[in-house]
């Protein structure tokens, strides 16, 4: 979707860093990650599991246990730096500003309060309201995220709600406070792929209406082609490529991205294609390889003693599109060669 | 919700009349001949038959049984001829040593242990809970393995030990507390409260150790769950996040532990009772097992299977009450 109106992000990170202490050493989750989010803007975080995009979310509503995650770096939400915020400030703009929809709605609603009274709750912690106006509003946005029903469904608890519709309930909770930054975590991977359409077209109406910034942390490049305008891949708490949905989606820079690509059965797609899965595991993000950390799984790699393996790539423009960066040392020719023949675009909406 | 409370009690009558006949056979099927016990040393062998006759040993053991159950509800007369005595409900029998009925011993006994177990079981449980709470919240801090270190100590500490330490303490050696004896709570309660401090406070750590730890345990476990990170992204204050969100998701199996410690309770506490020379239900049936007088022995441990069958369907409905995903299954 385009943007409506965007003056300067309203959300900007800066180098951030996030290292957890554990028994075994650092554990880098993230390790220097920048990238922005206008109002009305839709940025798609994709990786796989480990990369650091849902520790990255949590981090910028300040989620970490303080005693055992180290972050460092900057977060400014509509220029209020975030990590220096007291508890109480930070506090009061969770769920008011920033919110976040979680991935799996059965575990992330309590289980012993009805839905009702968990939008109520978050609608009163930000506004002074009595009960009343907030089950007429929390009903009122059961009624938007197309719950039928709301009124009976207000008093039922997460349990007596299909899947779908208890995603729809969180993400009712999440915008009850109409806020201007929505992170939404994997919303949909929990979903059957019907229900997973309807919750994304929702989430877009929402965002036409409010003209709030959402960043969908996911790892399906499917939902990304869907309703992502930028997109951000990160791989072993990195960044690693970022652009335009259509620049990334059919331009592709980054050997990871290739591979991501190439893992996605697409329906337009040649039936007699094999899908190519990207070869070895994420890495140990205790022990992240040297130099690229994709390049112990690159089939690109320039080799044994190379920049590749002793030199952390540069997030680097590509000639003629200068918003679309990539960290990889291979030659932009040579990818240009090796993107136009050998990778598979998704295409997007 | 009616249709789970009918099927718990039924239930729980079920299993009450179980227990009543399991102990009944038990008791019944000693080698040992209440009548002979019943006897001075030189009883004749006629003597003997006739007591028999009177208590309606001879008679089938089912027929004993529904003499019994039928006392226990609506009264019996016990013995025949001119020996016959009116047994008013609820009637448990005769004690065997002292013919005095089994009703009126307990009836002595009971408040004794009633004042003991809810004593101890009111300290216990608010202890181990904020105990529990506090070291989950602080985990790895000094006050957590503080914590943790005295649990071990409560779960490890034989009762009678730290019953006799107590008493040594502040009895005998300092004098603090007046040596435990049972005022009736109406008569004076401060007395009362006093007389009881001791065995509250021996019965309460042990109780407290498990009751504690398993709060540790389940709210460490809740306060990693998802549903309490959505309530810190929805800005709740954080001793709300502690209290409304995870406190009330991990209390229900703190409240089995709790229930059942009761129950435990309510039956008699044998060896603090002994140790504190409280006459109560445990030492009323320790007692009675060593001479062998079993109507007292069958309904004590009638008393302590009700108790424990009644605490088990309260913890139960509680459940329902606390978790929605119950009430509908």
């Amino acid at each position: 979707m385009s943007q409506t109106k965007s003056s300067g992000p309203y959300l900007s990170i800066e180098d951030l860093k996030v290292h957890f202490k554990t028994e075994d050493g650092m554990v880098k989750a993230v390790d220097g990650v920048s990238f922005e989010v206008s109002e009305g803007e839709t940025l798609g975080v994709v990786g796989e599991s480990g990369s650091g995009k849902s520790v990255t979310g949590m981090s910028i509503l300040g989620l970490h246990d303080p005693k055992r995650a180290r972050i460092s770096g900057k977060i400014y939400l509509d220029g209020t730096e975030l990590l220096h915020l007291s508890e109480n400030k930070l506090r009061a703009l969770r769920g008011q500003a920033m919110t976040m929809i979680f991935q799996d709605a059965l575990t992330a609603l309590h289980p012993y309060y009805t839905v009702g009274r968990q939008i109520v709750e978050a609608y009163r912690l930000h506004h002074n309201v009595s009960k009343g106006t907030a089950k007429t509003r929390a009903i009122e946005m059961l009624d938007r995220v197309g719950i039928p029903e709301p009124g009976k469904r207000f008093a039922q608890y997460p349990h007596e709600f299909s899947g779908g519709m208890r995603q729809r309930a969180m993400i009712a909770m999440s915008l009850v406070n109409n806020p201007r930054l929505v992170i939404a975590d994997e919303p949909t991977t929990a979903l059957d792929v019907t229900v997973q359409g309807q919750i994304l077209d929702l989430l877009a109406d929402l965002q036409k209406e409010f003209n709030s910034a959402i960043i969908m942390v996911t790892h399906d490049l499917g939902v990304i082609s869907d309703i992502a305008d930028r997109v951000v891949v990160m791989y072993g708490g990195r960044v690693v490529e970022e652009g335009t949905a259509v620049d990334v989606m059919s331009t592709p820079q980054h050997p990871y991205t290739w591979g991501l690509l190439n893992s996605v059965p697409t329906l337009h797609g040649d039936a007699s294609e094999d899908l190519r899965p990207i070869p070895g595991n994420p890495p140990s993000l205790l022990n992240v390889p040297s130099g690229c950390a994709f390049h112990p799984r690159c089939q690109h790699s320039l080799g044994k003693g190379s920049a590749c393996e002793t030199e952390i790539p540069q997030l680097l423009g590509i000639n003629g599109a200068p918003n679309h960066v990539a960290a990889c040392h291979l030659p932009e020719s040579t990818r240009r060669r090796i993107m136009e023949t050998d990778v598979r675009k998704v295409e997007v909406a | 919700m009616l249709r789970f409370v009918v099927r718990r009690v039924l239930l729980a009558v079920l299993t009450l009349f179980a227990v009543s006949v399991i102990t009944f056979t038990l008791f019944f099927a000693v080698p040992s001949d209440p009548a002979q016990l019943m006897c001075s040393k030189d009883c004749t062998h006629e003597q003997i038959e006739q007591t028999r006759d009177a208590l309606g040993l001879n008679d089938p053991i089912v027929t004993q049984y529904t003499d019994y159950m039928t006392g226990i509800f609506v009264g019996r007369d016990i013995g025949k001829g001119e020996a016959k005595v009116r047994c008013d409900a609820p009637c448990f029998g005769y004690s065997y040593r002292d013919n005095e009925s089994v009703w009126s011993n307990i009836k002595d006994a009971a408040p004794i242990t009633l004042s003991i177990a809810v004593g101890a079981w009111i300290i216990q449980t608010l202890l181990g809970i904020t105990i529990g709470v506090i070291a989950a919240l602080r985990r790895g801090s000094v006050i957590d393995k503080v914590a943790v270190g005295s649990t071990l100590i409560g779960a490890s500490m034989p009762v009678y030990f730290f019953s006799a330490i107590l008493l040594l303490v502040f009895v005998y050696t300092t004098n603090i507390i007046p040596r435990p004896v049972y005022t009736p709570l109406l008569d004076n309660p401060a007395k009362w409260a006093l007389g009881m401090l001791l065995p509250w406070l021996s019965l309460a750590l042990i109780g407290y150790a498990n009751e504690a730890r398993m709060t540790r345990a389940t709210m460490l476990e809740t306060l990693s769950e998802d549903f309490v990170r959505t309530a810190k992204a929805k800005g709740v204050p954080k001793g709300q996040v502690h209290r409304r969100h995870a406190l009330r998701a991990s209390i229900t199996p703190v409240i089995t532990i709790s229930g059942m410690n009761l129950g435990y309770l309510m039956g008699g506490a044998v060896i603090t009772e002994t140790v504190f020379g409280l006459p109560g239900l445990g030492k009323l049936s320790v007692d009675a097992v060593s001479t062998l007088n079993l109507p007292i022995v069958m309904a004590t441990v009638l008393i302590a299977a009700l108790a424990i069958v009644i605490m088990t369907m309260v913890v139960d409905f509680l459940y329902a009450v606390i978790d929605p995903r119950v009430r509908l299954s």
